[in-house]
């Protein structure tokens, strides 16, 4: 499959050009930080934003936007960048594409405004238009309706494992002549009640710094985030292309072993998976790039973590060394051809979305 | 490869059990108990339908998980049992996918919670950690051992059609040689609440197609699927209820909660079920329709299948009988699908007694007798957002044998 569009919104800012720059520069982001409730009173727990302001200029149709909330809104501006239906003139109506969402929690704070809702204004008062948008599908739904696509729809739910999901899902259409081209967007928001229960489960880095390879807990900084790929088979367009394909491993020392090009880790700072991170990044040296050390955590983040391999691949450039797995020797490090991301499946196993370059029809 | 059935569970409002709730079905009967208003201060409070009390102690007794979760474990043991599966070999069982649509399971919906916590008042540990491991495909992967590919789908009330579907194809494809496939949901205030907003719910028993109908009732329940290649089944010597034979969908792309008012959507969803399953209109015995009893729905979905089916092929909706399932409803009728294909039987439209002529199709309250010379059926699922999902279903050659 063909890698044909990326688009991303995260604390970086919007675009793939912004993820790049970000993950290159030097800096880590300062987090913001919520009041929420502790188990004995209160406390502030730290978090980053998706820094949407370059999406004032996204030429999507204010009207239909409006009706969106926050989350399904940055679903579709994401999307819309990764598609280039309108940027190539074509008419939505001849363009078949497939839309596939992958998100742990979905459309959280327009969840928790329904129950606000309940809660204050009484059961005859609950805003139908936040039920709408608190579906799982909502945002799948709103690319669909705002970009005109008429293709499938599926909406996956889960923290792992779903991004080699939905390629699987996506090849699978474009094998069957389903569709020209498949959409995947991936990412979650925040809320204080998660907040509220990743402090309880000591789960939080309480310092606000992002420790991917944290030992145990206290190595996740939450954030918002979308990334979206647009993937297809064939056609013009420019050379070198982009291609996408997943390999699950059956071992992370024949992986490490087999090359030089650069990886990605979707690690989290989450203890359940902290252990083959950390095992992966030994093996890995200089090769393993943490993002999340430079954008926090996104829960459904192999997507992010996805388009920021791809972008780096495309540029041909590396993240700083802040992103990188506490060594510094990355002169060997070969970013010319390909960029994988290591992710987790929800069995624990590892797999590898890998973006090559290729000046094959 | 072809894709067979070979187990199926469920537990609804019509009972727990595949032989209580087809007998229930079949019969037109509504359990005792099982339709309900839930605690409102609504001014007009919506039927729904639970799971009836008698059916209750049927639930695993499971306090750390979400009733979704416990609902679609009942399912998938019921499907994995009679599949000769449960207990599984180890070996295959690594293999073996799990497939779930859910919606409300899948919400953060503990109001209770929310409300102590809101109020500053003793809030128990791990109410946030107990939504966190309630994912009902992972609970059941964990429950019965499965370890193939997972996935838990959340396209509202297409979204049990979708995971058979997708598991379907995981079959077809080779990616795995069974795999359990459905859906389940839980009635919730949330949910409750929600589609009482949108005026989509009835106050009185739902009337699907039925020129009297005022809107939909939410239910509850789960409903699972074995899938197994043909070649998987016959070495196992397992019998197939049924054979998955065509998967369709297609968006309207045109609002939130209203389908598109030509059904554009799910005509190509239709269309492409049938290309997939390599038939046509004339070789479907009867439609099982996704028919809430909302205005717009029906009226739409009717139109669409009288004008690919013709007006003579039967067609069936179900949801007077269980209520609107969510994730549960296309998972519970694909499996009505595949009794109905077996047994020659498709069972009254509870609740359409006088079907509106604006609907263009006429289902019946009485059980009908089917013509066995057509071996295929249909299903559709119309979903929240505007996605449609369509299965194809055939009656297995031979009496089912592998």
């Amino acid at each position: 499959m063909l890698v044909l569009g990326l688009g991303q919104a995260s604390v970086a800012g919007t675009g793939a050009g912004a993820l790049v720059e970000h993950l290159v520069a030097g800096e880590a982001p300062r987090p913001q930080w919520m009041d929420v409730r502790t188990r004995d009173g209160r406390g502030r727990a730290p978090w980053f934003p998706a820094d949407a302001g370059g999406f004032e200029t996204n030429p999507l149709p204010a009207r239909k936007l409006r009706r969106l909330d926050d989350f399904s809104r940055m679903f579709v501006r994401v999307a819309a960048e990764a598609a280039p239906v309108r940027a190539a003139g074509e008419s939505a109506d001849g363009v078949s594409v497939g839309v596939v969402t992958v998100s742990h929690h979905g459309p959280l704070r327009t969840t928790f405004a329904v129950l606000d809702d309940m809660l204050e204004a009484g059961d005859d008062m609950v805003s139908p238009f936040r039920f709408s948008g608190s579906v799982g599908n909502a945002p799948a739904a709103a690319i669909q309706q705002v970009l005109r696509l008429r293709g499938p729809l599926l909406a996956l739910s889960g923290q792992r494992g779903l991004l080699g999901e939905a390629l699987w899902i996506a090849r699978s259409w474009l094998d069957g002549g389903v569709v020209d081209r498949v959409l995947i967007a991936g990412g979650d928001e925040v809320h204080e009640v998660l907040l509220h229960g990743l402090l309880r489960s000591e789960e939080l880095a309480l310092d606000g710094v992002p420790r991917p390879l944290a030992p145990g807990r206290g190595g996740v900084v939450p954030a918002v985030g979308v990334g979206a790929l647009l993937v297809g088979r064939g056609g013009a367009g420019e050379r070198p292309r982009t291609t996408v394909s997943v390999v699950q491993l059956s071992s992370l020392e024949e992986y490490a072993a087999g090359g030089t090009w650069p990886v990605m880790l979707v690690a989290g700072g989450w203890s359940a998976e902290g252990e083959f991170f950390r095992e992966a990044a030994r093996l890995l040296g200089p090769r393993a790039f943490l993002p999340a050390a430079k954008l926090g955590t996104v829960d459904a983040s192999e997507a992010l973590m996805s388009v920021a391999a791809a972008s780096c691949l495309l540029r041909g450039v590396l993240p700083s060394p802040l992103a990188v797995t506490g060594t510094e020797a990355a002169d060997e490090v070969d970013v010319g051809r390909r960029f994988d991301c290591l992710c987790r499946d929800p069995g624990g196993r590892g797999y590898v979305v890998s973006f090559r370059l290729t000046t094959d029809d | 490869m072809r894709v067979l059935v070979t187990g199926a569970g469920c537990i609804c409002a019509l009972g727990a059990g595949s032989e209580v709730v087809r007998t229930a079905l079949y019969d037109g009967q509504v359990p005792p108990g099982s339709l309900c208003r839930l605690d409102s201060d609504l001014s007009s409070r919506p039927l729904a339908r639970r799971v009836p009390p008698g059916a209750e102690r049927a639930l695993p007794d499971a306090d750390h998980l979400s009733r979704t979760s416990r609902m679609a474990l009942y399912g998938a043991r019921e499907a994995a049992l009679e599949a000769g599966l449960l207990p599984a070999d180890e070996e295959l069982a690594a293999r073996i996918g799990v497939a779930v649509g859910s919606t409300t399971g899948t919400t953060f919906n503990n109001e209770d919670f929310y409300r102590r916590y809101r109020a500053g008042d003793t809030i128990e540990d791990d109410a946030v950690a107990r939504y966190l491991r309630n994912d009902p495909a992972a609970v059941i992967a964990s429950s019965l051992g499965f370890g193939g590919p997972r996935l838990t789908i959340t396209t509202a009330c297409a979204a049990g059609t979708d995971a058979i579907g997708i598991a379907a194809r995981w079959i077809a494809t080779g990616r795995a040689e069974i795999a359990l496939a459905g859906g389940a949901d839980e009635l919730s205030r949330f949910t409750y609440l929600g589609f009482a907003s949108l005026k989509n719910s009835s106050d009185e028993p739902c009337r699907p197609f039925d020129r009297r109908r005022k809107g939909l009732n939410l239910g509850e329940g789960a409903a699972f699927l074995m899938l197994e290649s043909e070649q998987s089944a016959t070495q196992r010597g397992r019998h197939a209820l049924a054979e998955i034979v065509g998967f369709g969908s297609a968006g309207d792309a045109h609002h939130i909660t209203a389908p598109h008012p030509e059904g554009r959507g799910l005509r190509k969803a239709i269309e492409q079920a049938l290309a997939d399953a390599g038939v046509g209109p004339d070789d479907v015995a009867f439609v099982n329709a996704h028919g809430t009893g909302t205005l717009e729905n029906d009226r739409v979905e009717g139109t669409v299948i009288s004008g690919i089916f013709g007006r003579s092929t039967p067609v069936v909706a179900t949801k007077g009988a269980t209520g609107h399932t969510l994730g549960g409803a296309g998972a519970l009728e694909a499996l009505f699908t595949a009794w109905s294909l077996r047994d020659g039987f498709l069972p009254p439209t509870l609740g359409c007694e006088e079907p509106d002529p604006d609907c263009l199709v006429a289902p019946s309250p009485r059980g009908t007798i089917l013509d066995g010379a057509r071996t295929c059926a249909v299903s559709t699922s119309l979903a929240f957002g505007g996605g449609n999902s369509v299965l194809v279903l055939r009656r297995p050659e031979g009496g089912g044998a592998c």
